[in-house]
């Protein structure tokens, strides 16, 4: 039977509408309020918000308020000899990304990705967002979010782990230090402006706190059992934006505007 | 309109703003390997174009070279995100707009550059360098 047989066409019409208003209201009713143990969980954490910008020039291993390549300002990773070899070989190669006769250029993973990933993303020129809740926190950089759960759950199991950008984090608060511990993260990425790669057993231990009223610091250390001869250790700070600032657009990678595509392996810049 | 181009490997100081050089400019996803950033170059010209958009802006400029021929430089700035933070408005240039212009030039000649310093017609000079540092853009 079908319901034109039962009821005048206008009403059901006027039925109809009503569904989805029906719908709605059994939702709204179906929401869950924060729990008092939540609200309570809630109001120890560190107030976070706001934009934040790092302090001092991007990467990982230039002293702060340093440069890269200035003598004298420049911290190493502790690599192991046969990565340490590599890498000065990429740093010739890195030179020449852009260079369209050099036979064997090595360009940016930042470009190549067009993201910073493990562990670059601690040292970029983007925004910083520090979303805290009880559950888990999300740092926000550009168009990229590190996912720091903080529920207690451990790693994934082996077989379900493979690396990525970012590999999986878990953290946990010390008073108002967050402790966030990562691992699965991708090889080949640039750990800095230049191609300080680690390997996919590389273990990040970061210690995230306030130490001011406009200053965060995090405090890294990696392992790294391949790569390198003993921990690497960084720190890094932010400095809070004025209030109301605008978050900025994220960059593109490609498209119509992108006047700066990669063309056989090497970077290109795109004239009119 | 004329081109003046001054080549020096001294730290370019302009009222306030003060550009220092990496050696590796690779800030962000884009790359400026492509540039000398050993080189600043000076051109006054006019403006053809100027190009608000992700992920880098540029501006068109038609330069006069000494023999008399008039050259479009490409010159290469930061996101519109960084440049409005440093007091750039998208249509702070305009067609026609005489302009003088730093930057780094590009590593093969090509008439391009990477965007330092801009010193418009009214006189006001203004950064916006895509190299700067996260202090500098803030």
């Amino acid at each position: 039977m079908s319901i034109n047989s039962v009821m005048p066409t206008g009403r059901v019409v006027a039925v109809l509408s009503i569904v989805p208003l029906l719908l709605f209201e059994s939702a709204t009713a179906q929401t869950t309020p924060n729990s008092p143990a939540r609200i309570e969980a809630y109001s120890k954490l560190p107030d976070w918000s706001g934009l934040w910008r790092l302090k001092g020039s991007p990467g990982l291993l230039d002293v702060e308020n340093g440069r890269s390549f200035t003598p004298g300002n420049r911290d190493h990773p502790p690599y192991k000899p046969d990565w340490e070899t590599r890498y000065q070989t990429d740093l010739v190669r890195a030179e020449h990304q852009g260079d369209a006769s050099y036979p064997n250029p090595l360009v940016d993973s930042h470009t190549l990705y067009c993201a910073a990933g493990m562990p670059r993303i601690i040292g970029t020129p983007f925004d910083y967002e520090f979303v805290v809740t009880p559950e888990a926190t999300w740092i926000i950089v550009e168009k990229e979010t590190r996912h720091i759960y903080t529920d207690g759950r451990g790693f994934p199991p082996e077989d379900e782990l493979w690396p990525t950008l970012l590999g999986r984090s878990i953290g946990h608060w010390e008073g108002q230090t967050l402790v966030v511990e990562t691992i699965s993260v991708k090889s080949g990425l640039w750990a800095d402006t230049t191609p300080a790669t680690l390997s996919e057993q590389a273990h990040y231990t970061e210690r995230i706190r306030q130490i001011d009223a406009n200053t965060l610091e995090d405090q890294a250390t990696v392992t790294d059992p391949i790569a390198l001869a003993k921990p690497w250790s960084f720190t890094k700070h932010y400095t809070r934006m004025r209030p109301g600032s605008w978050a900025a657009e994220p960059e593109t990678c490609g498209g119509p505007d992108d006047r700066n595509p990669i063309v056989n392996g090497r970077v290109t810049v795109v004239l009119q | 309109m004329h081109m003046k181009v001054n080549i020096t490997s001294r730290l370019i100081q302009l009222t306030g703003l003060t550009v220092i050089l990496a050696g590796m400019p690779l800030l962000g996803h884009h790359s400026f390997a492509g540039f000398d950033l050993s080189k600043t170059i000076t051109l006054t010209g006019t403006v053809k174009e100027f190009q608000w958009v992700n992920p880098h802006s540029w501006i068109q400029l038609m330069v006069t070279d000494a023999s008399g021929a008039t050259v479009e430089w490409s010159i290469e700035m930061s996101a519109p995100s960084s440049l409005i933070r440093q007091g750039w408005k998208p249509k702070m240039l305009k067609p026609g707009d005489q302009v003088t212009v730093t930057a780094h030039p590009l590593r093969d000649g090509r008439p391009g550059g990477s965007f330092v310093t801009a010193t418009l017609a009214d006189g006001t000079h203004i950064g916006g360098s895509p190299t700067g540092d996260a202090q500098t853009r803030n």
